[in-house]
């Protein structure tokens, strides 16, 4: 029985049939992943008012619902409410929302970017490093006749790449980054 | 474990959050929710220890007087240094011994008002000493050795009988206060 795949990844799947068909460079970051980027930024931005709205209305229903004789409970219970919520959109906000709104920006980035083109074996390394309120990437390493040249590829874009670790290969770079690629 | 990482790198704001939610909610509650306007709320200040406040103060709102939504007694270490909190309140039981230190701050009372069945004697109310078995006397600690008083506030809002503002709330609640007493025999 197949697998279920859904539509994101269908359109991917067959994108990169496509590039490999054509000959063609298969695009890290191509217009779909790029639209992509943008529906899951603006989906989570939603959540996180829909959420901090929620629990405002939680507080001030339970605030609403204090007397005498529960007000501890009810006290507890608010602070309780606005603590794990308060830490739950403090993760949306500065891992899910910012990492995809660098993400984004590094993708624009990247496509806008000269795209030179080199060829030689690559080696994805574990090596990592945070760019400061930025995306964290990992150093990738292209040898090509006893030269060697550092790259950099987006963390989130490591798994498309590391398959072809240790292979011959043909990359688009721009601005250090790894953009694309190709089998020779 | 990325998730765990991620919250690790942020630990200091996650810490903060919590301080700071615990700190504005309990100012929100201490401030506006646990607490009303003076019109709407009766005021008792006990010299002596108060053993069950909150209780007491449940008890009392049992029947609460109109226009009246809440009743807080607090002893008098409650106020520490706030003599305005003090001088504002609408009831005080307090020993003989120190009546005439707060005389200022009360009312009163007309011989011909009775409170809980009961007449003022020299512009006071008895509520604890031989024969009174004490107003609330599970909710407050009464020295043996002491004569206690009930007062009116000379600035509460709520005694319109006597002041001729505001309501009488401060005189409703003196009933039942009295009456909580009556209850205990």
């Amino acid at each position: 029985m197949g697998k279920n795949l859904s539509t994101r990844q269908l359109t991917r799947r067959a994108e990169l049939r496509y590039n490999r068909r054509m000959d063609t460079m298969v695009e890290l970051y191509s217009p779909g992943e790029i639209s992509r980027l943008e529906k899951k930024q603006k989906s989570w931005r939603i959540f996180f008012w829909t959420l901090a709205a929620a629990a405002l209305a939680g507080c001030v229903g339970l605030c609403l619902h204090t007397r005498t004789a529960n007000e501890s409970a009810m006290e507890r219970a608010v602070i309780a409410l606005s603590v794990l919520v308060g830490w739950a959109e403090i993760y949306i906000r500065r891992f899910v929302i910012a990492e995809t709104g660098h993400e984004l920006a590094h993708a624009r980035m990247l496509r806008a970017g000269d795209g030179a083109e080199a060829e030689g074996v690559l080696t994805v390394t574990k090596e990592r490093l945070r760019i400061k309120n930025s995306v964290a990437v990992r150093i990738a390493v292209l040898e090509e006749g006893g030269r060697t040249t550092r790259l950099r590829v987006i963390e989130s874009k490591v798994r498309a790449l590391a398959p072809l670790s240790g292979q011959r290969v043909r990359l688009r770079i721009a601005n250090g980054y790894i953009a694309g690629w190709k089998k020779p | 474990m990325r998730v765990i990482k991620n919250i690790v790198s942020q630990l200091h704001v996650f810490v903060l959050w919590a301080l700071l939610s615990a700190v504005v909610w309990g100012w929100v509650f201490s401030a506006f929710i646990t607490d009303a306007p003076a019109k709407e709320k009766v005021v008792i200040y006990v010299d002596g220890e108060i053993l069950l406040e909150r209780e007491l103060d449940l008890r009392l709102e049992e029947d609460l007087p109109p226009g009246i939504r809440m009743i807080r007694a607090h002893p008098f270490s409650y106020v520490m240094f706030d003599d305005a909190a003090l001088k504002d309140a609408d009831l005080f039981i307090v020993p003989a011994s120190r009546a005439g230190e707060y005389a200022d701050s009360f009312l009163e009372l007309p011989e011909d008002l009775t409170l809980g069945g009961r007449a003022p004697a020299e512009a006071a109310l008895g509520v604890w000493g031989y024969p009174l078995s004490g107003a609330a006397g599970e909710y407050i600690r009464y020295s043996p050795a002491e004569e206690y008083y009930l007062f009116i506030g000379a600035n509460s809002l709520h005694a319109v009988s006597l002041t001729g503002e505001g309501d009488d709330g401060a005189l409703h609640t003196a009933q039942t206060l009295l009456r909580i007493r009556e209850d205990r025999k």
